[in-house]
């Protein structure tokens, strides 16, 4: 593994809620391996969703989404984990850190279930990108963190697999406008140095600006794309 | 293999007992826990939600500590009125109430027994292989304490020649118990009767001078008074239990024509076998019966076993009441990490760690509360002991033996089973209704 980034291909993908409502509707969509998209939108347009079934979380879900060979659909959940394991790093919309671990310990969670092997692997890459991201990477928990500092543990989290996607919703959202522009700066400048396919949720115009490709979401259908 | 098993020692079969318990945690902790680091993260949601955890842990150390006070109670309240009954081989007396007769002879408890007379007690006094053979005389007391009289081999054999100060030499010295509140010196004067029905001053200036106090046995006759038998036949006007040309002969021989009768006969014979001929000899021969204390007490425990079975209904609803309760506390921790075991999943944890990690979790909660229990059994054992001793003068002692630390590792080691429900279920919950609650 490692660098290298994934070409998306989406078709026909429909996921509804729980009573059969349409909540997402993406008849297609297709990103080359190393691309980046952002996609934005109103809150509660189906953004997030479309995230989750990206990573292959998303429950009730038709139609085709492929990373590379691989069709998330047609996977079993044991596999489809293995796979986001692999090859997909997520930064969550509230970052979800685990409050009594400390920054190293959070960032390189992978570490817990990984192979004994790619153990230190782990440790050393959510080492290096703490360091870069500025964040002291001992000695304190979760609580002791401020809102800039938790985020960057997160996008860290998301990176120490060197997974060939990246999956962002909203990262630089809850920062300072310095603080979002540095972490944006960090996060976009590794992306491109690993050739990482890139899928980041936002509002942040400084974000959407740098994407290669830009998609719009209201109401569950993809209203605009624009390169 | 039961060969093999009866072959070995006891402490040995105590260990491969506890190892066999133990082995289902071992083994499921092996299986699930290989190739995973889930520790750090189980202590991290530990401190997270410490209140919970440590109520939980406490629920799971006072429930297996009361049921394991309790059994430590039971077997030291055997032990105990085993190790009182001891000294007792063989006790001889009218034929009535094996029990009754055990409860006056070895425990102190007064009661109304016929008594053997002269001609009898001279036949097992001097009946082949007899080493001891000491009456009792029942029926005073001296400030709420038992005042029995008896011979000096007899306070002898009681306390193993265990006597601070000396035997008495003559009807007006007496020997305490180790318990008694009476010191060497002290002049006692004893009332008629026991307990209620006691009448002070029946006995006129009567009264003894104590000479010797009894190392202690752990029996009722910690706090009794002793005296020479022919004190109390005298001061209840009866005959002296020898001729009048002997009269400052204290102890035996009797004579059977002056012996006004004793409640019963506690003999020792000269080896064990004997007890047994003796007893055979002297059981229902319509003058007399005769029973090994230690005998009519196993019947007792019989009986209590019975009685503990018939109870054990309610034990097992108790038991399932806190089965349940584990459960139901496994459950609600499984629901508050609920959103973490969401994250580990989305960030790609394979669904064995997230079993894992539940399973840890609760299982560390499950060991930790049962060694926590068996301190709690001992506290609960030991107290209730200290109150048992104080009540009965029996002297219980509580300990914590293998049965106990069995008890834990299995109550531990069932839950644990348990809880591998639970971790199951943990990980079918759907991802992202956990991630986005
Ligand atoms: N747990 C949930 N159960 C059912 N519907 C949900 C849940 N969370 C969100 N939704 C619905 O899914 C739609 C899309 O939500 P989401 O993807 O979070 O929007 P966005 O990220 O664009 O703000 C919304 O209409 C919302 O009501
Ligand atoms: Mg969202």
């Amino acid at each position: 593994m490692g660098g290298e980034g994934l070409p998306l291909a989406i078709e026909d993908l429909e996921v509804r809620s729980t009573d059969g409502r349409v909540l997402l509707s993406v008849p297609r969509l297709e990103l080359p391996a190393g691309g980046t998209l952002g996609i934005r939108g109103p809150s509660g347009a189906g953004k997030s969703t479309l995230l989750f079934a990206l990573a292959g979380l998303q429950d009730r879900m038709t139609g085709r989404i492929r990373w590379g060979d691989t069709d998330l659909g047609a996977l079993r959940s044991g596999p489809r984990t293995a796979f986001r394991a692999l090859h997909v790093g997520i930064v969550f919309q509230d970052f979800l850190l685990f409050e009594e671990l400390g920054p190293l310990a959070n960032a390189s969670l992978a570490a817990m279930y990984r192979p004994r092997a790619e153990r230190p692997g782990i440790r050393d890459r959510a080492r290096r990108l703490l360091r870069r991201f500025g964040v002291d990477e001992d000695g304190r928990t979760v609580p002791t963190l401020s809102g800039g500092e938790r985020q960057r543990v997160a996008v860290a989290r998301a990176m120490s697999g060197d997974a060939a996607i990246l999956l962002a919703d909203e990262p630089t959202a809850n920062l300072d406008r310095d603080t979002g522009e540095r972490l944006l700066a960090d996060l976009l400048a590794r992306v491109r140095e690993n050739g990482t396919t890139l899928v980041a949720v936002s509002h942040d115009d400084r974000l959407l600006a740098r994407m290669d490709r830009v998609v719009k979401i209201v109401d569950g259908q993809m209203v605009s794309a624009h390169a | 293999m039961r060969d093999l098993w009866d072959g070995l020692s006891v402490g040995t079969q105590d260990i491969l007992t506890a190892i066999a318990l133990a082995l289902p945690i071992l083994i499921v902790g092996f299986v699930i826990l290989r190739g995973f680091a889930p520790w750090p993260l189980i202590r991290a949601l530990a401190a997270r939600f410490r209140l919970p955890v440590v109520l939980f842990v406490l629920l799971v150390a006072v429930s297996v500590g009361t049921g394991l006070g309790l059994v430590a109670q039971e077997r030291a309240l055997r032990h105990g009125t085993a190790q009182a009954a001891d000294k007792f081989d063989l006790v001889v007396a009218a034929p009535g109430s094996e029990i009754t007769m055990l409860m006056a002879a070895v425990f102190l408890q007064p009661s109304d027994v016929p008594l053997v007379d002269g001609p009898t007690f001279a036949e097992v006094a001097n009946a082949r292989d007899v080493d001891l053979a000491a009456p009792l005389a029942f029926g005073d007391s001296a400030d709420g304490a038992p005042v029995v009289g008896t011979i000096a081999d007899f306070v002898t054999h009681l306390t193993d020649g265990g006597i601070e100060g000396r035997m008495w030499q003559e009807t007006s010295e007496a020997v305490v118990g180790a318990a008694s509140p009476f010191a060497i010196g002290d002049t006692i004067v004893p009332a008629h009767g026991i307990g209620d029905a006691v009448e002070e001053g029946a006995h006129g200036d009567l009264s003894y001078t104590v000479i010797g106090r009894m190392a202690p046995t752990g029996s009722p006759w910690d706090r009794a008074v002793l005296v020479p038998v022919e004190a109390v036949w005298e001061a209840h006007g009866l005959a002296p239990g020898h001729a009048p040309d002997s009269p400052t002969q204290l102890g035996p021989p009797f004579d059977p024509d002056y012996f006004p009768g004793t409640p019963a006969i506690v003999i020792r014979a000269e080896n064990l076998a004997a007890n047994y001929g003796l007893r055979a000899q002297f059981q229902g021969t319509g003058e007399t019966m005769a029973f090994f204390p230690g005998a009519v007490l196993s019947q007792l425990y019989t009986i209590m076993g019975d009685v503990r079975q018939a109870m054990s209904v309610l034990s097992i609803v108790s038991q399932l009441l806190v089965a349940a309760s584990v459960l139901v506390g496994l459950y609600l921790l499984g629901r508050l990490i609920r959103r973490q075991l969401a994250l580990l999943r989305a960030l790609g944890a394979p669904a064995r760690f997230v079993f894992a990690v539940v399973w840890g979790f609760a299982t560390s909660i499950l060991v930790t509360g049962a060694i926590l229990g068996i301190g709690v059994g001992y506290g609960a054992a030991a107290v209730l002991s200290r109150i048992v001793s104080e009540r009965t003068d029996i002297l219980v002692e509580a300990g914590i033996g293998w049965t106990e630390i069995h008890l834990a590792i299995g109550f531990a080691s069932a839950a644990s089973m348990a809880a591998l429900i639970g971790a199951w279920g943990a990980t079918r919950v759907g991802i992202v209704g956990a991630l986005r609650g």
